[in-house]
């Protein structure tokens, strides 16, 4: 994958959480390396730990603990209906933006 | 003389003791379950900084507990995949950690709160200290011998000296009013931010089950 500005990621990051968690809930790192695993090698857990718990304090995801046999339990996130919904008007709003930029960029080019 | 030394010795190995049984008890609470001394000592300092950095931001103690029981947990799994070097390198700072984790849980800030109106105590009797050496010396210059001088100072402080006849202060003193406790206990309030009492209202989690 080609390198990807930080910046940008950051405004992702909700999106990438929410869709996610709504797929499958998981714990902290768990998320961290599903997001490796598709390519977002940048993701780095100071920006991730964050927006879960951002995420949790807006009401968006719920979580459980679940204990685990390597230490602590582990705090499982589950998307909530407000998160579904925050889901669906982020992923309508992504596809609009980048409708536009492609639109944009692509149309400048032909 | 021998048995001196023994009560010392007694005293020290309770010292000792009881100062190794806290750190044993601290670590086992902010400890990882990662491989190796080592490591586990790294990931405990980086918890414990961690922690600091939540009770300083005004996180409240059983939110606390739960946050850096996640990290701990994330902590140990990550660790499987990495060495703990790495893994903490990855999630930066325990203080920027803190402050993105806290962004919406803040609450009134005690302890910067108490260490600000410390300070200000402090500054408070080093200025008064300042001030009476300042008096004392002005009497030993102006005051005839046996003259009593009064000067009252901001914040209801007043100092009070006698010149003897030899041209030294014989009697000095100084007296404090109620007055002297509005810096520090505006510096409290300033510090600790209780307002937020009322405003984290708004933002409290969604409980654990």
């Amino acid at each position: 994958m080609n390198d990807v500005d930080p910046q940008m990621l950051k405004g992702l990051v909700t999106l990438l959480l929410l869709h996610l968690v709504s797929e499958r809930e998981d714990y902290g790192y768990a998320l961290v390396v599903r997001l490796r695993e598709a390519g977002f090698g940048d993701m780095a857990e100071g920006t991730v730990y964050p927006a879960l718990a951002r995420l949790e304090q807006a009401k968006r995801l719920d979580t459980y603990l679940v204990p685990s046999d390597k230490g602590p339990a582990r705090k499982y996130y589950r998307i909530t209906p407000a998160g579904e919904l925050e889901l669906t008007r982020t992923r309508e709003a992504w596809t609009h933006l980048t409708g536009l930029v492609s639109g944009l960029t692509q149309g400048d080019a032909s | 003389m021998i048995s001196l030394w023994i009560v010392i010795a007694w005293l020290l190995g309770s010292v000792v003791i009881i100062a190794l049984v806290t750190l044993a008890i601290l670590f086992s609470s902010y400890r990882a379950r990662v491989p190796g001394f080592v490591s586990q000592v790294r990931s405990a300092r980086y918890v414990v900084a961690y922690d600091d950095a939540l009770q300083w931001l005004g996180v409240r103690y059983r939110e606390r507990e739960r946050l850096t029981g996640e990290l701990r947990a994330n902590i140990a799994a990550a660790a499987a995949d990495a060495p703990v070097t790495e893994v903490l390198e990855r999630m930066g700072s325990a203080k920027d950690l803190a402050r993105g984790v806290a962004a919406r849980r803040r609450g009134p800030t005690w302890m910067a709160g108490t260490a600000a109106a410390l300070a200000a105590v402090v500054a408070q009797v080093a200025a008064t200290i300042l001030m009476q050496l300042t008096f004392l010396a002005t009497v030993e210059k102006v005051a005839d011998p046996y003259e009593t001088v009064s000067v009252r100072a901001p914040l209801g402080l007043v100092f009070e000296g006698t010149l003897g006849d030899g041209g030294w202060v014989q009697a000095a003193s100084s007296t404090s009013s109620p007055a002297s406790l509005i810096l520090p206990a505006v510096a409290f309030i300033l510090f600790s931010r209780p307002w937020r009492l009322v405003t984290r209202r708004a933002a409290r989690p969604v409980p654990s089950s």
